[in-house]
């Protein structure tokens, strides 16, 4: 299997979760899920690159006038993108939840 | 939208850095950006972050298209291969049979190459190896012009001093000495040369340096010879009684094999002048050395050699003017393929007759497997005449389906190519086997090797695709529609190639029938004497009284029939008034004849009862009677003279024996058993089945008589099988070359004929719901083979017939060409394809007329 990085991870399931995006919007779900600020072409490096590997499908939109009349570029995930990262992630909460919960928050150890 | 904009500048930045392709998407995204994060977080935050990521937009520049991909022509490309691929793949046994074929073709070839760039890569590897020569000597001799490679010492000392062209020379001489390595005494071969040489040739010194390399004990020796002294860094040699030390200065990496000259110990030649006769040291046609010449920059070849024979002009005794003696230049890199008469220890090791008939086998392979391919290519191409006429109705023009086919073919021959990379990785241990030769696969990554395939792969590519093409591309439309174009029957090309490969294979399996006759011929041949169960031990002795002992004490073995020493063949002039030859002449015992079983035809052999023998009396052989015109020659006193033996008297003629390579006509010998000569030979006859036990015998009597000196035997069979080297290795490349022929043209044809019969099967059926039985349906198909496959016989054999009779008139003793191996080369080749032919059609002859006529 290739390997998943994490930004590509994010932006993955954010497209899962909120279907079609253009690069902006991402960046916006992006900014109120982590309340953290993103780089635009970092995602655009991510978008292609995922696109190469066939786990994301895209299409052009529709112009708007704040984009001072260019087309958006619409992203989709496509099963394979799906199938990426299904597996991850079952690992991944396998794993969490194979951890005994400790409280860290008083400094114990 | 308020009043304001994204920074100018900045967009302007975006528009350079990002890519042509993202830019749209890109952009927008900035811009929509700017104006949600004005929103949010104010105008200096959403400007700065513009700035930003408008720099960072370069990121991007790794999904960057590159710029020929583009191109229109390059999506056409792709379409065009991607077709290609399908195409071979929907076609894929016969593609696969017809790529491997051109890939053995290639792979033939690069072996044969591999080959013959070794070969004659030879003594190219010295710095200055373009200005390399070893001086020669050539002398007339009745008519005839010797040429040897030598030189004596005066030539190699006067030379360099006196013709300007000449910027330095060395002397270099092969000695032989003995040398004690754990109790057993060996022979030893090195060299004697001048200081001059380190300054020639490429040497390359690990350790130590030659020094001014005048003093005769301090020598310079190789890094694997070096591996062999013992720490003390001395090294012991026997000359004759005398044993001489020499001290190590230098040890240099050895000369790669593709040299001619590997010294392994090299002694200053002060050495060899301080020990020899001053006489040695100023005739000048005393040839018994090698001498080494490097061109001043500038001078012409031939001025330098002119400069030779003037210097040799006014040195030269009167007596051998008659002799006409010219010296000439032999360049360096000439010397591994370049047989001279005499090599002083540097000899020629490659035969041009082998390396020729490499060459022609490489390339006859590669033709027929460019012609296979070309022919199986260009039907499997005909065949998609429809597909072409679809591609123009939807307006392709005659320039892109010409490229498209040239591109198709191209992908084909690639794709052959790469099989032949594997091909070739595969074989090349078998094939350094097969040659003696260490070769690996770094060895074909030169350019000249790379330039060679790449120009196959062209050639293949324009024969196979540029017929097709310009044939489908100037097709209309409506008529390749209408009907289908055929090849074989009309296609005059294809069957002309076919024609071709025919010929070749039957001139291959002509040669190789051919040299195959002669070899055994040669090695049945009756020598006039008997080689079988005969040890030859060399002497190296001087003694008579020892070799007398050995000749006892081996009689004394119960396993050896008889003992015989003999001089080896040595040659003098016969002068009887105007009978004027030069004849071989033998110094031997009376066992000699007795030995080797050879027939008298008159008189009698040597008898130790009769005193008049042991000086004057000869045996002669019937060449020697025929050329000194004696009509009795027995009991005749001849005017024959070498050494204290003068006019002796014949007393008996042997039967004429091939006591030299039978590539050699029997010269005139003279036998006698006066001492004018060292003995060499022993001559060992021994009981059949004698083993190697009793042999063990003859070695430890070997010892006993002559402590010091090493034992060294050839079975005299083996000597003799091992002169047949070179034709040896003629028969097994014309073997393994028909070989692969047949198995190129095997393939040629059945591609060609299973094209053909695939295109007939309609045909056929309707011929067949008429009543055509079976056999019609055979003869109807292979009378139009059996036609070309009979001119193709017909060409093969006359350049066959021509070549090899021009190749046996180098034998004196050849088999005569008749019409057997042309004819059974013909069968051989008839049954093989005919094979094929019946292969292919058993199914087309029993086919169900309904499968191939129910569609459309």
């Amino acid at each position: 299997m290739e390997s998943i990085g994490a930004l590509e991870e994010i932006i993955l399931m954010i497209l899962l979760k909120y279907e079609e995006c253009h690069g902006v919007q991402i960046a916006q779900h992006h900014e109120t899920i982590f309340s953290k600020s993103i780089s635009l072409p970092a995602i655009h490096v991510v978008l292609k690159r995922m696109e190469k590997k066939g786990w994301v499908d895209s299409r052009f939109g529709e112009p708007t006038a704040k984009r001072g009349g260019r087309r958006k570029r619409l992203y989709k995930a496509t099963p394979a993108g799906y199938h990426a990262i299904e597996r991850l992630q079952e690992a991944k909460s396998k794993l969490w939840a194979s951890i005994v919960q400790q409280n860290f928050r008083y400094g114990a150890n | 939208m308020g009043l304001t904009r994204p920074p100018k500048w900045a967009d302007w930045l975006i528009e350079k850095i990002c890519p042509d392709e993202y830019l749209e998407e890109v952009q927008g995204d900035l811009h929509e950006a700017f104006y949600w994060r004005e929103e949010t977080r104010g105008l200096p935050y959403a400007r700065r972050k513009f700035y930003l990521e408008a720099l960072k937009t370069f990121r991007l520049f790794r999904f960057r298209k590159p710029d020929f991909m583009k191109n229109p022509f390059f999506y056409l490309l792709k379409n065009y291969f991607k077709t290609g691929f399908r195409f071979i793949w929907k076609t894929r046994t016969y593609s696969f049979i017809n790529m491997s074929g051109l890939a053995i073709g290639i792979a033939t070839a690069a072996m044969a190459y591999l080959f013959l760039a070794d070969q004659f890569s030879f003594d190219r590897f010295h710095d200055k190896s373009d200005r390399l020569y070893r001086i020669g000597a050539q002398l007339e001799f009745r008519g005839e012009t010797e040429k040897m490679g030598g030189a004596s010492y005066i030539m190699g000392k006067t030379l360099p001093e006196e013709v300007p062209g000449i910027e330095m020379a060395t002397h270099v001489k092969n000695g032989i000495a003995l040398r004690l390595i754990d109790q057993d005494y060996n022979y030893l071969v090195f060299h004697y040369a001048d200081p001059e040489m380190f300054q020639m040739l490429d040497f390359n010194f690990i350790s130590g340096t030659p020094g001014a390399f005048q003093d005769p004990e301090n020598i310079v020796v190789s890094k694997t010879f070096a591996k062999t002294l013992p720490a003390s860094n001395e090294l012991r040699l026997l000359f004759g009684e005398e044993e001489k030390v020499f001290s190590v200065a230098g040890v240099y990496e050895d000369f790669p094999m593709t040299s001619t000259f590997r010294p392994a110990v090299i002694i200053p030649f002060n050495f060899w002048v301080s020990r020899v006769a001053a006489r040695r040291t100023e005739t000048w046609f005393d040839i018994n050395m090698n001498v080494f010449v490097l061109r001043r920059e500038g001078a012409t070849l031939e001025d330098v050699e002119a400069g030779m024979n003037e210097v040799l002009a006014a040195n030269l005794d009167s007596d051998m003017a008659s002799a006409n003696p010219q010296l000439f230049l032999q360049p360096f890199s000439n010397m591994h393929t370049d047989r001279l008469e005499m090599g002083n220890g540097l000899r020629a090791t490659a035969n041009l007759q082998v390396l020729w008939v490499v060459l022609i086998v490489g390339l006859l392979c590669l033709l027929i497997s460019c012609f296979n391919y070309s022919n199986f290519a260009l039907g499997n191409f005909l065949s998609r005449s429809r597909e072409v006429a679809v591609r123009k109705v939807i307006g392709a023009n005659r320039n892109s389906i010409f490229q498209q086919f040239l591109s198709e073919s191209f992908l084909g021959t690639l794709i052959a190519g790469i099989l032949a990379f594997l091909l070739i990785q595969g074989l090349l241990p078998v094939f350094s086997q097969f040659v003696g030769v260490e070769y690996g696969f770094r060895d074909l990554l030169s350019w000249r090797f790379g330039v060679g395939l790449a120009l196959v792969l062209l050639i293949s590519t324009v024969l196979s695709g540029l017929y097709p093409s310009l044939v489908l591309s100037t097709k209309k439309a409506n008529i390749a529609l209408k009907e289908r174009l055929k090849v074989g029957g009309k296609s005059f090309f294809s069957w002309f190639l076919v024609m071709m490969q025919v010929s070749i294979t039957i001139f291959l399996i002509i040669g190789m029938l051919t040299t195959n006759q002669q070899l055994d011929h040669l090695l049945n041949f009756d020598l006039g004497y008997e080689d079988e169960n005969v040890l030859a031990l060399s002497i190296r002795d001087t003694s008579e009284q020892r070799l007398d002992q050995m000749h006892r004490e081996l009689e004394r073995l119960a396993f050896v029939q008889s003992v015989s020493s003999n001089s080896g063949y040595n040659g003098t002039d016969y002068k009887d008034g105007e009978i004027d030859f030069s004849t071989s002449h033998l110094r031997t015992d009376e066992n000699f004849i007795d030995l080797l079983k050879i027939d008298m035809v008159e008189g009698r052999n040597f008898d130790l009862e009769i005193q008049a023998d042991q000086g004057g009396a000869v045996l002669v052989n019937e060449t020697f009677v025929k050329r000194a015109q004696l009509d009795n020659p027995v009991g005749e006193v001849i005017p024959f003279q070498y050494g204290n033996l003068e006019n002796p008297r014949i007393i008996g003629v042997v039967k004429d024996f091939h006591y030299a390579a039978l590539q050699t006509e029997v010269k005139p010998l003279v036998i006698y058993t006066a001492p004018e000569y060292m003995m060499q030979t022993l001559l060992i006859k021994l009981n059949p089945q004698s083993s190697q036990q009793e042999i063990g015998q003859i070695e430890a009597l070997w010892r006993q008589i002559y402590p010091t000196r090493p034992i060294n035997y050839t079975y005299l069979e083996e000597s003799n099988a091992a002169d047949m080297q070179t034709e040896t290795q003629i028969q097994r490349l014309a073997r393994s070359g028909s070989l692969i022929a047949i198995l190129l043209a095997s393939l040629g044809l059945f591609g060609m004929v299973g094209t053909h019969v695939r295109q007939r099967l309609k045909e056929v059926s309707i011929r067949k719901v008429n009543g055509a039985t079976p056999m019609d349906i055979y003869l109807l198909f292979s009378s139009k083979f059996g036609k070309w496959l009979v001119s193709g016989f017909i060409i093969g054999t006359i350049p066959a017939i021509y070549f090899l009779n021009n190749w046996l008139n180098n034998y004196p003793e050849r088999i005569q060409l008749s019409w057997g191996i042309p004819t059974l080369s013909v069968l051989i080749c008839a049954v093989v394809f005919l094979t094929i032919i019946t292969l292919l059609l058993v199914r087309v002859m029993n086919l169900n007329p309904a499968t191939h006529l129910k569609d459309e």
